[in-house]
């Protein structure tokens, strides 16, 4: 029989780990350091544990923002700066009804030259996708509320032999579960698979004469 | 504890994110642009998949005429192997610390059984721990990777492969 001392000291020893890899996992999370430039196309950034939008400079009339929100399981926009929700329903989605074929891109700039083979150029001005943008400034990812769990840690009961051994037959039915969730679960939720469809909805939208996200609807 | 490790389970499980629904179509030569089917992200471009999450192969080398990029492509690669060796290594773990319960039926090596079973339930949630955030890495560097190749190249109608790019409509006006 181990002494109670050395119980308790198993036990601050598992609850320490468990809110390591809780809180760690949370508070960790890879952090970018991509810095959009100001060109008014719309991108999927990173941002915490998904993929956000980021419109980069486009502004989108409230039309299209509508169009956006119908993009989403629950009419959320889910841009780089917070979430965006309406109690308004969303309008019915828009599909565009087009052959495939490649875009070929309409921007705003110098002609580019790459300067050899496999050596993309690199841009003191970016390209403009929008002749004028509306509101120019440097956008980052971020302002995305991050959630932490708090690692709290339960007293437990029993001093003797019979709480530690109840505590470890409860901690080896647990253990073995929060091991397979932590190990197959995914970081990412529906904000990444959200944002992934209005990005792509609002650039389709936006290089399409006509719309409401067209770049020539901007205000 | 019990409760609280259940509710904290419950979450992660539920964690699982809706697939995208829409299939971009306006799009230019060697463009980049995401997916997220089967708990994967996917990188498309060209009419194909370029590569997906987690190990995302195929990136490094459609990427590599940007050099941020294909930096983080390499990143992604490499965190993305770790993400899957760490979970599986995480979950196997997992799975021999249920034996530890043996403990309940074995009086004589009960603490031995316990200790062992914890151990390994212990060492999994961590190697559990570092897949997941690595698995967060590896999705986040492959997209901060297609965002640089995507600024210069890809959404401007031209592909490492071939770098050649369309006039521009107009002059740049500020």
């Amino acid at each position: 029989m181990r002494s109670s001392g050395q119980q308790r000291t198993a036990r601050r020893g598992l609850v320490c780990v468990c809110a390591w890899v809780i809180v760690g996992s949370v508070g960790c999370s890879y952090e970018s350091q991509y810095v959009a430039p100001n060109d008014g196309r719309a991108r999927a950034v990173w941002s915490e544990d998904n993929v956000v939008v980021q419109f980069s400079g486009a502004v989108p009339s409230d039309a299209c923002v509508e169009q956006l929100r119908a993009w989403s399981g629950n009419g959320t926009l889910r841009l780089a700066t917070g979430d965006v929700k309406r109690d308004a329903p969303a309008p019915p989605r828009l599909v565009l009804e087009l052959a495939p074929a490649f875009w070929i891109p309409v921007y705003f700039g110098a002609p580019i030259v790459a300067p050899g083979p496999w050596l993309a150029p690199s841009f003191v001005r970016p390209p403009l996708f929008v002749p004028v943008l509306v509101a120019p400034r440097v956008a980052r990812p971020g302002g995305v509320l991050a959630t932490t769990t708090s690692g709290g840690i339960g007293s437990g009961g029993g001093g003797g032999g019979k709480g530690a051994e109840m505590l470890a037959v409860i901690a080896l039915l647990v253990l073995p579960a929060l091991d397979v969730a932590i190990a197959t679960a995914t970081p990412e939720n529906d904000r990444s698979s959200d944002a992934i469809d209005q990005v792509n909805v609002f650039n389709d939208l936006a290089r399409t004469a006509g719309t409401v996200c067209s770049y020539g609807s901007a205000p | 504890m019990k409760k609280r490790c259940a509710l904290v389970a419950a979450a992660l499980l539920g964690g699982c994110a809706a697939p995208t629904e829409y299939v971009p179509r306006v799009v230019a030569r060697g463009e980049i642009t995401l997916r997220y089917r089967g708990a994967h992200f996917e990188a498309w471009a060209g009419g194909t998949e370029v590569a997906r999450g987690l190990r995302w192969r195929g990136l490094p080398p459609y990427v590599a005429c940007v050099r941020d990029a294909k930096s983080h492509a390499d990143e992604a690669a490499a965190a993305g192997d770790r993400a899957l060796g760490f979970s599986i290594a995480g979950g196997i773990l997992g799975g021999l610390a249920v034996g530890g319960l043996l403990g309940t039926i074995d009086e004589n090596n009960r603490w031995a059984w316990f200790g062992s079973g914890l151990a390994a339930g212990g060492i999994g949630l961590v190697f559990a721990g570092i897949g997941r955030l690595s698995r967060n890495a590896a999705n986040g560097h492959a997209v901060d990777a297609a965002n640089y190749y995507n600024d210069a190249v890809g959404s401007l109608g031209a592909t490492c492969a071939d770098l050649r790019y369309p006039a521009p409509a107009l002059p740049q006006t500020k």
